[in-house]
C-alpha cells in the first residue's frame, strides 16, 4: 500500500505502526484527528513530498522511486539523516540498554550470560557512535560543500583540493556494515541463549532490536541509493565545469 | 538457503494477481516475479537465476531467445492454458495449468515442479558445526588471528578462512565477539579465558 497526500495521517500509523518513529523525526505529534497527510504536514511545516518518499520507502522495502527522492535538496536529506542519528543514539540505544539492565536485575538463572550480552551491545554502541561521528564530521560537511559548489558558478581550488582528498566513492567503500553485530545479537538471543526467566523483558528486547535493525537498514538504503548517486553526479559536473577530466 | 525464483509471465492483471495469491501459499521458500511484457521477461531471464516459469503459451511461443534460454538452463516450465489456446505439440513443457483448475491442483503442480529443489535442500549437510569447526571456533573466540590459528593447527590460512565461513553460515553469527559469546554459552571456552 502506498501512502499518498490525501490519505489520513492516522491511517499511516495503522498501516505500519513503526512509522511512529518517522513522524516523530519530522516533529509531527499524535492527535491529528482526521487530517490528511498533506494537512498535517503543512501544520508542522514539513515538505509533504519529501515526507511521502521517506514514509513509503520505510513502509515498503521495494518502494524506491530514486528519481523522485533525488529531486530534493541534499540539505533536506542530510537533515533527515541527522535526525535518525539522534534517534539512534539518544532514544533507541538507551532504551535497549535499559532493557538489558532490567534483564540482568530480574534474572536469577543466568546473570553472567546476560552480562555478556550487555558487553556485546556496548561494543556495538561504540561502533555505531564512531560510524555516526564519521558521517557528521567528514561525510556530511563534504556533501554540503559539493552541493554548494554545484550551484555556484565559481569553483575554487579549495574545492578541487577537497575533492582530491575525499570523494563519495571513498565513502561508499568505507561505508561499513553497521548492522552486523545487531544481527548477531538477535541470533544469539533467539537461537543460543537459554530462555531467561523474565520472558517479557526478553521479548521486548527482541522487538526493539528488530525495530532498530529495520530503521538502520532504511537509513543505509537512503544513503546508498539516494545520496551517493546524487553526489557522484554532482562531482562529475563540478569537475567538468572546472575543466578537469572526470 | 536459496529461495526458489518463480516467474509468472502473463499479460492479464487478473490472472497475474490470482496466480500470485495462490502460489504465495506454497510451503517452499520462494520469490515471485510477476512480469507482463516480453522485454522485461527476457531481461530478467538473462540476468537472474530462475527455477520455474509459469507462462501464457501464446506469449511465450513467439520468443525464440527466451525459449532457448529455458531449454539451455533446463528451467521448469508450466504453461497456462486458456480456453481459446490449443495445446502445443512442438513446445516442451513440464506441466499445464488450465483456467478451470482449483487451488489445490495448482499448488500441487507448482510444488511438483519445484520438487527437485526441495529435495536438494533436505539433502544438505546438517547445520550443526563439526568437531573440527568447534576447535577453530575456540581459537577464534580466544582472539587468535587466521595466521595464528593456521600455524597452531598445522593447516593453511585458506582452510581456516573456509572453516570460518562455514561456522558463520551455520551459526548465523558474523562478528568475532558474537562468536565468542556463542563459545562461552556452549562451554567451548570459559569466561575467564576471555578476560
Amino acid at each position: 500500500m502506498i501512502v499518498t497526500k490525501d490519505i489520513k495521517m492516522a491511517d499511516v500509523v495503522h498501516i505500519n505502526h513503526f512509522s511512529l518513529s518517522i513522524l516523530d523525526r519530522f516533529g509531527i505529534e499524535l492527535g491529528f484527528g482526521n487530517k490528511t497527510v498533506e494537512e498535517t504536514c503543512s501544520m508542522y511545516n514539513v515538505d509533504p513530498d519529501f515526507f511521502l518518499e521517506i514514509i513509503n520507502a520505510f513502509i515498503d522495502n521495494d518502494y524506491f522511486p530514486k528519481k523522485q527522492l533525488q529531486s530534493f535538496s541534499v540539505k533536506l536529506i542530510i537533515e533527515y539523516l541527522q535526525k535518525t542519528h539522534y534517534y539512534y543514539t539518544q532514544v533507541k540505544v538507551p532504551e535497549i540498554e535499559l532493557l538489558i539492565e532490567q534483564m540482568i536485575n530480574n534474572c536469577y538463572t543466568q546473570k553472567e550470560n546476560i552480562s555478556l550480552l550487555k558487553r556485546f551491545f556496548f561494543e556495538y554502541e561504540t561502533e555505531l557512535k564512531n560510524h555516526i561521528l564519521r558521517e557528521e564530521k567528514v561525510v556530511f560537511p563534504y556533501i554540503q560543500l559539493i552541493e554548494d559548489a554545484y550551484y555556484s558558478n565559481n569553483i575554487s581550488d579549495k574545492i578541487i583540493k577537497n575533492m582530491e582528498d575525499y570523494s563519495i566513492d571513498i565513502f561508499e567503500k568505507e561505508h561499513d556494515n553497521i548492522e552486523e553485530k545487531l544481527f548477531d545479537l538477535k541470533n544469539i538471543i533467539i537461537k543460543y541463549l537459554p530462555q531467561p526467566n523474565n520472558k517479557s523483558i526478553c521479548h521486548n528486547l527482541l522487538h526493539e532490536l528488530f525495530s532498530l535493525e529495520k530503521d538502520i537498514n532504511d537509513h543505509s538504503r537512503i544513503e546508498d541509493k539516494v545520496l551517493v548517486p546524487k553526489i557522484r553526479a554532482m562531482e562529475k559536473e563540478i569537475k567538468k565545469k572546472a575543466g578537469l577530466k572526470s | 538457503m536459496a529461495k526458489a525464483q518463480i516467474i509468472i509471465f502473463e499479460q492479464s492483471p487478473i490472472i497475474l494477481g490470482g496466480l500470485k495469491s495462490i502460489i504465495e501459499k506454497i510451503s517452499i521458500q520462494h520469490e515471485l516475479h510477476p512480469i507482463s511484457n516480453a522485454s522485461d521477461f527476457l531481461l530478467f531471464l538473462k540476468n537472474n537465476k530462475t527455477d520455474l516459469i509459469i507462462a501464457n503459451i501464446e506469449l511465450l511461443k513467439e520468443l525464440k531467445t527466451a525459449n532457448d534460454i529455458i531449454r539451455k538452463n533446463r528451467i521448469n516450465l508450466i504453461f497456462l492454458q486458456s480456453n481459446d489456446t490449443l495445446p502445443q505439440n512442438d513446445l516442451h513443457y513440464d506441466e499445464l495449468i488450465e483456467m478451470g483448475e482449483n487451488e489445490d491442483q495448482i499448488i500441487k503442480k507448482v510444488i511438483g515442479c519445484l520438487g527437485e529443489l526441495t529435495h536438494q535442500k533436505s539433502n544438505k549437510k546438517a547445520e550443526t558445526i563439526s568437531s573440527r569447526e568447534e576447535n577453530i571456533l575456540r581459537e577464534i573466540a580466544l582472539g587468535f588471528s587466521n595466521k595464528e590459528i593456521a600455524d597452531k593447527l598445522f593447516i593453511s590460512q585458506h582452510t581456516v578462512i573456509t572453516h570460518r565461513k562455514n561456522i558463520t553460515r551455520k551459526l548465523g553469527i558474523k562478528s568475532v565477539s558474537g562468536l565468542t559469546i556463542y563459545a562461552i554459552l556452549n562451554k567451548l571456552i570459559s569466561m575467564d579465558e576471555v578476560k
